[in-house]
Order: structure tokens, then C-alpha cells, then sequence
């Protein structure tokens, strides 16, 4: 042997005390001198205690694989009837007649009735068990396999139901040695297997065999370290030479393992990629929730009458469980519905998705895999049901259930899944009636809080709507009318002035008429005078007007006037005004180009107020006596309600600076009403959007399948949301 | 059974019983594991973990049993719990009193200490399988160099022996690579 290995040799005797005298002083001091060497024996030292963690692995999960076992049983699984299960953990001796088997004996006939024995047979001692035929029970071998023994499943050889002692014999190989040691094969016809442990069971009631009543199987759990696909139950033929060829086999019925439903992922698929796409945190359960389940509100059928922007709501008609997509005015030009049949209510995931079915089949990740495949299904609602109302069950019966629909394309992915042989979880038939009950109960209620949730919130918009139209139609009429004085008034004033610098007398101008064509015209030139004047107050251009008969001049400037606002495109609104001294009321002037422009009359003053808005704050500018000119760069200042006031009592009249704080209150309003549109045109793009991921078998609209990334072409139906926002919030109680 | 039949049962090597028996106090660990953040997959590994750090000091010689095993092995999942939350950067949601009669300080040593058995544990299970089921053949089932030869088709015991001792080099090895690297455990 190599000198390295020779140094492990001395170190493996050195640590299991196998060195000793003189041999073991040398060695110690050796290593103490030796750094290497001491490493050596460190590692080494480390790999045996790493073996020991690996020699304790298998007890622990036998003890962790018992245990749940043990508990499931207890809440009566295992399609186990009645009570008085009877848990065994030691072996018993057989206490009634002697014993058939005993040790490594054998009878003389085999559970067939046959004298042919194989030499496995005698290769393995028996374990004997005393089971009462007429109780439940539960053995456990010494290798730790689990059987189940229902009561009343053994047969005599006329067929009779045994009662009373019986010996329940077993004989188990699980490990390569034993294996090895007692002569069985792994093949199969002669082709190699791959074993998850062998056992042979035999009964026997006062000496005679007994058979096992194939409408009560005894369950039995055979121990391993890895579940491996593929693995099948073969029934083992003994041959002439004393060999066991294995044969006729059978997939197996594997037990679901239930996992915390709240780590599984029930929505549809590739939902919480578009989410995240859009900048969503999909961590936050709540909000991807609060998403998902907003849209349950869509499988309220409508069957009252639209009146207004107003959709009355009637219960949740299970007849017709259809997603209905609707909107109306103002936030659309035409009312829009569209429906689907195949789609999903996210209630009903809703009503599954909780604690309530942990433990149970919906709790399991072969569960969370065909759900991702219902969402696509043509009859996603009903196939999801197929599984909702057979819990109890084993998953791959279900499959074939679902399969059996007129699935079209989906029924080939179907009994896929069947072919799988998945098992079931176990639960009452008690349990079972309480879930249907509660699911049905709960996503009925759920789909009515959505709807009204979202009745709530849209109710309140078009109250919001309608007030809104209010106030501007209010606003149109007031400023229409504070308009049309300013007018009659500038009219006045400049005919007057006109009339002035002509000659006309005051006394003369008492009996100007109104500026309308109901009144009788005294005086050609008058009448003359009264047009142009008018017409230069229409277009705010300088009056220029020459007597016909005098040669005098009447002149009323008009000049240009223009404000630049700085930065005015980072405010949410700018509005410059005008307040005459001489007028009612102010004037808005307009933006064209960049610039505020306006033409000031020479007759009056003007003092100027330029307002900003932005986050919610104004910003200021306000100057008196302004001069027909260009005011480039006006820099407006931030300034609170309180001192607005004040700023525009100092500027102007009492009675003018309330007009103009009117003004400015509704320009605020319509301000936020823009903002609460904006929202809810929003809201809306998202709710379509998200009916679009989260129904995949919408019409018109083809997105991939699972396992498989939408294509590019397809995202044009599935954009991001314009700045989206969170859906109508869907209650802390629904 | 009481604590020191769970005890003279895993001396004895004869740990199913002892382990059955240990595995009723689950129940409390697990509630205890999700109350402070973690999940079922969390608290059985956390407990068949600390199993093994407890059966391997129950196996110390010397080892005196002062606390309930229930106690000892509840302490154990505490401060491996605790551990794996600061690993995770988590803060635990329930403050923890102190265990009567525990000294923390010891099975925190303990834990400490398992840290490169559970590297060498990983080792051997990546190891070749012909030198994992060799070893196993003998640590676990006790079977003679003679007859492993025989079974796994060595031409001699010397062989078979000297295979033994080069699974036994490969691993060690590795566990030397390891401990050289991270010389703080």
C-alpha cells in the first residue's frame, strides 16, 4: 500500500483507539511536530464526523417520514374506516397458535397453496405480527416500512371474511446487502431494474393462507431516500432454480406531499412577469393580489339598466359565470362590452389560495401545475372545478375527469398528466363537503365585494363628473356674462372719450343708446362714431376716426402688451390676468406662442396678476400700472393662500380682488379634476390591460402558453400601463 | 421512554426507537420556527439537524444530562433558527428567555463545531459512488473487507482495503482544501 495511505490507516487506528503502548506515544509525538501531519488528522478526524452525520441521516428520516405518517393517519387517512386504529411500533410475538413462520422456517405451502419456495424465501428471517382481523391496523417493520391493515380485509380460501388472530407475516430486503446476501434478483424477463426495496407479506389464520380483499388493499409505505419517477410495484414469480423474476408490474399511486400553500403561485401564468415589466413589486403579495382579485368585479352580470355612467348591479348569476368587460362615458367615447366564457373569476382563486385548503390537494405543487394549465383551458372554469368537487381523490383520476371534457387541443395535456399516476393527499369525506361548501360560499361573496367596491368607486367618479360639469358650465356662464359687461363698459368709456375729443357734449351722450339695433338713431355722424368705436373695441385695434363734418379726430390707443413667464412649462398651469381700474372685471389674457398677449386700451390702467401652479402650491406675480410692452422673464414667486389675498387686495379693489380669488379657486378645482380624470383614465388602462395577462384565454388575444415567453408581435395587445396606478382598491374584509 | 432510555438507546447505537421517540417534540420546534419567520420546509430541516448535533453529543462519553432532553434539543433549534435568520438578515419576531439549566454558550460550541462535519458531510455525498457505497458498506454496515470484495467485485480483501483508504484520502482532501480556506471554523 502506497505510503499516503498507509499514514490514513495509522490515523484511522489512532482515532478508534486501536493504537496502543509505545506504537501510539510515538505516533502522538510525531504529530505534534509535524503541522502537516496534524492537519492530516484534523481532516481526517473531520471526515468521520461528516460520516457520522451521513450514517444518521437515514434513521432521522425514517423517524421524520413515521411521524408524519403517524399524525396523517390520525386525522383518518389512508381511506381508513372507522376507529380503533391500533398503532404498533415493536414487534409482537405471535401469541395465539404456534407461529407458520418462525425465524428463517418455513410452512409447507406458500401463501399460494403451493410447495414451491424461492431461495430468498429462506435467505431472510420473518417478522411475525398478531393482527386482529377484524380491527385497523398499522405495522411497522423493522426497516421501516408502514403498513396499513384495514379491518376485515383478509379472505379465506371460500372467500369469507376473517375475524379473529392472524398471523401477518413479512419479510423485507430495502438494502443492497440483504439483498445481495439472499439471492434476489433486480431484473425483470431478464432486463435489469432499478430497486426501491423488496418485501414479501403473508397471512395466515389458523395455518391456512389467507388472500387480501382487493376492495380493501392493505396500504403499505415502503421507506426511501428519493422519490424517483417511474418506479412501479412488480409482483415477484418464483422459478425452478430458486430465483424471483419480477413481473407484471404496476405504476405506483404516490401520496401527494402537501406543501404551505401560501409558497405556491395560483395566478395565471407569466402575470407576475407583466407586472414586473410594468415596475410592479411583485414581492408585495398584497398589491399583486389586490390586482388580481380587482378584477373579479367583472363577472357581475349587469342585468339592470345602464342609466347614465351609473351600472346598477344585480347578484352574482352562477348560471352565466362569464367575465363582462364594460365601459362607459366619459372615460370612453362609446360604451364597451366584451365578454369570455373561458376565463377564470379570480374569487374563485381567491376562495382556494388560503389557509384554509393547506393540507389538502390544492396545497401541493402537482396541483400549482395544472393550474397553470387550466388558465389556458377552453373551459378554464369548469375543469377547474373538475378538481375543486374531487379532492379526495388521487390527482391522476381527476385528470382523466378533466380529460374526459370536451377540451379540444387541451385533452392530450390532460391525460399527460393522468399518465403520471400522481396520488392523492388524504381528507375526509366530512372535510371534503366543508371545503366545497366553503368555496362556494366565498367566491360568490367575493365576487359581489369586488363588483361592489368598484360600483362604490366609479358611483362616487360620476358624481364627481357630474358636479365637475356643473361647475364649468357655472364658470362658462359667469365668465360669458363678466365678459360681455366689460364690454358694454370699455364700449362706454370709449365713446364717451371719442365723443369727447369730436365735441359732442356730455349731454348728448346721456341719451347714447346701449350698444344694440333696437333703438332709433338720432344722428348720422353719432350712429358712424358708435360703429367704429365698437368695432375698435371688437378687434382692440386704435380707434381713428375723423368727423365728417367737424374734420376732428377722435384717437383711442390700442398697444400690444406680452408677459413671458420663466419656466413656464414646469408649472401644472399658468394664468396671467389683466385688472383694469376702470372695468368690472378682469380680463384672462391668452397664451399664443409662449407668450401672454393682450392690447391695453390708453384709457385705462391696468395692474397685472400672473398665478402658478405646481404640487399643489401658487406661485406669484403681480405689478401695477403696467406699460404697453414686452415683460420678458417674470419670475413668479411662491406664495400662500393668505397672502394672495392680501396681495390682490393691495392691487386692486375689494369687489375685483374677490372676483379674482373666485377665479383662481376654480382653476385649483379644475386643476384637480384633471388630476382625478387623469387617474381614472389610468385605472381603467390598467384594468384592460391586466384582463388581457390575467385571462389568457380572452379572445382575440394570443399569449403564449406556459414554459414558453410571449412572443414580441403579441405585446402590442399587452403594453405597459401609462402610468399606472393602483387598481380601485379592493377592500381589507373581501 | 424516559430521557435516559432515549439515552442508553442511542449509546447503544440503536437510534430508531430513540429518534421516534424525539420526534414528538417537532410539533413545538415548528411552531416556534414559523412564529419567527420561517417555513415548514425551515423547521424540519432545522430539527433533523439538530438530531444529529444532539445524538453526536449524547454519544460524547461523559456526557451528563442536566436539562430535559426536550430542553437540550429545543435550545439546539433555537440557536440554529437564530442563526439562519442573521445569515438571512432577518430579525426574529419573538425575543427568547432563557432555557433552565442550558448553558447556551456550550451548544453554541457545539453548532460551531458541526460546521465542517456538515462540510464533510457534503463531501462524501458528492463523492464517486462506487467509494460512498464503499464506505458506507463498512461504517454503516458493518460488513468485512472479505465480503465487500466480494460484493462490489474486488479481486482481494487487500483491494478492497486499499480502495477504502483512497475514498477515505479523496475525502479528506477536499475537507483539507476547505478547512485550509476557512481556517475561523
Amino acid at each position: 500500500m502506497r505510503e499516503e495511505l498507509e499514514r490514513i490507516q495509522k490515523i484511522e487506528r489512532l482515532l478508534n483507539g486501536q493504537l496502543a503502548g509505545q506504537e501510539r506515544v510515538d505516533f502522538e509525538q510525531q504529530i505534534a511536530s509535524d503541522p502537516g501531519l496534524q492537519a492530516d488528522v484534523k481532516a481526517q478526524q473531520t471526515v468521520l464526523s461528516g460520516l457520522e452525520r451521513l450514517l444518521l441521516r437515514p434513521g432521522i428520516k425514517k423517524a421524520a417520514f413515521r411521524f408524519k405518517w403517524m399524525r396523517w393517519l390520525l386525522r383518518g387517512g389512508a381511506g381508513l374506516v372507522g376507529i380503533g386504529i391500533v398503532v404498533t411500533a415493536c414487534l409482537f410475538l405471535f401469541s395465539g397458535n404456534r407461529p407458520v413462520y418462525k425465524g428463517k422456517s418455513l410452512p409447507t405451502l406458500n401463501e399460494s397453496g403451493k410447495k414451491q419456495w424461492a431461495y430468498a424465501d429462506t435467505a431472510i428471517a420473518a417478522q411475525s405480527f398478531e393482527v386482529n382481523g377484524a380491527k385497523d391496523t398499522v405495522i411497522e417493520t423493522k426497516g421501516g416500512i408502514l403498513l396499513a391493515v384495514p379491518a376485515g380485509c383478509f379472505l379465506d380460501k371460500d372467500g369469507n371474511r376473517v375475524t379473529g388472530k392472524v398471523e401477518f407475516v413479512i419479510k423485507e430486503a430495502l438494502d443492497a446487502a440483504t439483498i445481495v446476501k439472499s439471492g434476489l434478483s433486480t431484473t425483470s424477463d431478464g432486463k435489469l431494474l432499478e430497486t426501491g426495496g423488496m418485501f414479501f407479506l403473508d397471512a395466515r389464520h389458523n395455518g391456512g393462507a389467507l388472500k387480501i380483499d382487493p376492495q380493501k388493499y392493505i396500504y403499505a409505505q415502503v421507506p426511501t431516500d428519493s422519490v424517483k419517477a417511474g418506479m412501479q410495484l412488480f409482483h415477484g414469480e418464483r422459478m425452478a432454480d430458486g430465483s424471483i423474476n419480477w413481473a407484471n408490474p404496476k405504476p405506483i399511486e404516490h401520496d401527494l406531499v402537501p406543501v404551505d400553500i401560501n409558497t405556491l403561485n395560483f395566478y395565471p401564468p407569466h402575470f407576475l412577469k407583466h407586472l414586473a415589466d410594468w415596475g410592479y413589486d411583485t414581492k408585495n403579495k398584497h398589491l399583486t393580489d389586490s390586482l388580481y382579485y380587482s378584477l373579479a368585479a367583472l363577472f357581475v352580470v349587469d342585468h339592470a339598466q345602464q342609466t347614465g355612467t351609473r351600472i346598477e348591479l344585480d347578484s352574482v348569476d352562477t348560471a352565466k359565470e362569464s367575465l363582462l368587460v364594460q365601459v362607459a362615458k366619459p372615460y370612453s367615447d362609446v360604451t364597451m362590452s366584451q365578454s369570455a366564457d373561458c376565463a377564470i373569476n379570480p374569487a374563485k382563486i381567491k376562495a382556494i389560495w388560503n389557509d384554509k385548503f393547506q393540507n389538502t390537494l390544492i396545497a401541493t405543487r402537482e396541483f400549482e401545475e395544472r393550474l397553470q394549465t387550466i388558465h389556458f383551458s377552453v373551459l378554464a372554469p369548469h375543469t377547474l372545478d373538475v378538481y375543486l368537487n374531487n379532492l379526495d381523490k388521487p390527482l391522476y383520476q381527476i385528470d382523466s375527469l378533466a380529460a374526459s371534457q370536451d377540451l379540444r387541443g387541451d385533452r392530450e395535456i390532460f391525460l399527460k398528466f393522468a399518465a403520471r399516476h400522481d396520488g392523492r393527499v388524504n381528507i375526509t369525506k366530512k372535510q371534503l363537503l366543508q371545503l366545497k361548501k366553503y368555496y362556494q360560499t366565498k367566491w360568490k361573496l367575493y365576487t359581489l365585494a369586488a363588483a361592489k367596491t368598484q360600483r362604490e368607486f366609479w358611483g362616487k367618479q360620476a358624481e364627481l363628473d357630474a358636479k365637475a360639469d356643473d361647475r364649468r358650465a357655472r364658470h362658462g356662464t359667469d365668465s360669458s356674462a363678466a365678459a360681455e359687461r366689460n364690454f358694454e363698459q370699455e364700449f362706454s368709456i370709449n365713446l364717451k372719450e371719442a365723443c369727447r375729443q369730436i365735441g359732442w357734449k356730455e349731454s348728448n351722450l346721456n341719451t347714447l343708446p346701449p350698444a344694440t339695433y333696437t333703438v332709433q338713431i338720432a344722428v348720422t355722424g353719432w350712429c358712424n362714431i358708435d360703429r367704429a368705436v365698437e368695432a375698435s373695441l371688437a378687434t382692440r385695434e386704435t380707434l381713428d376716426y375723423t368727423d365728417g363734418e367737424t374734420g376732428k379726430k377722435a384717437v383711442i390707443k390700442y398697444s400690444p402688451v406680452s408677459f413671458q413667464i420663466a419656466n413656464a412649462d414646469e408649472y401644472d398651469k399658468v394664468l396671467v390676468y389683466l385688472i383694469p381700474d376702470k372695468l368690472n372685471s378682469f380680463i384672462n389674457v391668452a397664451r399664443q406662442n409662449g407668450q401672454y398677449v393682450e392690447k391695453l386700451n390708453e384709457l385705462i390702467q391696468y395692474s397685472l396678476f400672473c398665478i402658478g401652479y405646481k404640487n399643489g402650491q401658487q406661485y406669484i406675480y403681480t405689478e401695477k400700472n403696467i406699460k404697453a410692452k414686452a415683460h420678458p422673464n417674470i419670475q413668479l414667486n411662491v406664495m400662500p393662500d393668505e397672502e394672495v389675498k392680501l396681495k390682490l387686495t393691495a392691487l386692486t379693489d375689494k369687489k375685483k380682488a374677490e372676483k379674482v380669488n373666485e377665479e383662481n379657486a376654480y382653476q385649483q378645482a379644475e386643476l384637480l379634476e384633471q388630476k382625478r380624470i387623469k387617474a381614472n383614465v389610468s385605472s381603467l388602462q390598467l384594468r384592460n390591460a391586466l384582463v388581457l395577462i390575467a385571462f389568457p384565454c380572452w379572445i382575440g388575444v394570443d399569449v403564449a402558453r406556459p414554459a414558453a415567453a410571449p412572443a414580441a408581435t403579441r405585446d402590442t395587445a399587452i403594453r405597459k400601463p401609462q402610468q399606472a396606478r393602483s387598481p380601485t382598491p379592493v377592500s381589507e374584509d373581501q | 421512554m424516559s430521557d435516559q432510555n432515549i439515552l442508553e438507546f442511542i449509546r447503544a447505537g440503536k437510534d430508531n426507537a430513540a429518534l421516534n421517540r424525539l420526534y414528538r417534540y417537532y410539533p413545538t420546534v415548528q411552531k416556534m420556527i414559523v412564529a419567527n419567520g420561517g417555513s415548514r420546509a425551515d423547521a424540519e430541516d432545522i430539527f433533523q439537524e439538530a438530531l444529529i448535533i444532539c445524538i453526536k453529543k449524547f454519544r460524547t462519553p461523559g456526557f451528563q444530562l442536566i436539562a430535559g432532553l426536550n430542553t437540550y434539543l429545543f435550545s439546539v433549534c433555537r440557536l440554529l433558527w437564530m442563526d439562519e435568520l442573521k445569515k438571512r438578515k432577518k430579525q426574529a419576531f419573538v425575543e427568547f428567555g432563557p432555557q433552565a439549566g442550558i448553558e447556551l454558550a456550550d451548544i453554541e460550541a457545539d453548532i460551531l463545531g458541526e460546521t465542517q462535519a456538515r462540510v464533510a458531510e457534503q463531501v462524501l455525498v458528492k463523492l464517486k459512488d462506487r467509494c460512498r457505497q464503499l464506505l458506507l458498506l463498512f461504517y454503516q454496515g458493518r460488513m468485512k473487507l472479505k465480503d465487500i470484495a466480494r460484493k462490489m467485485g474486488y479481486s482481494s480483501e487487500n483491494t478492497a482495503r486499499n480502495q477504502k483508504y483512497k475514498c477515505l484520502e479523496a475525502a479528506r482532501d477536499q475537507v483539507k482544501e476547505w478547512q485550509k480556506n476557512n481556517p475561523e471554523f
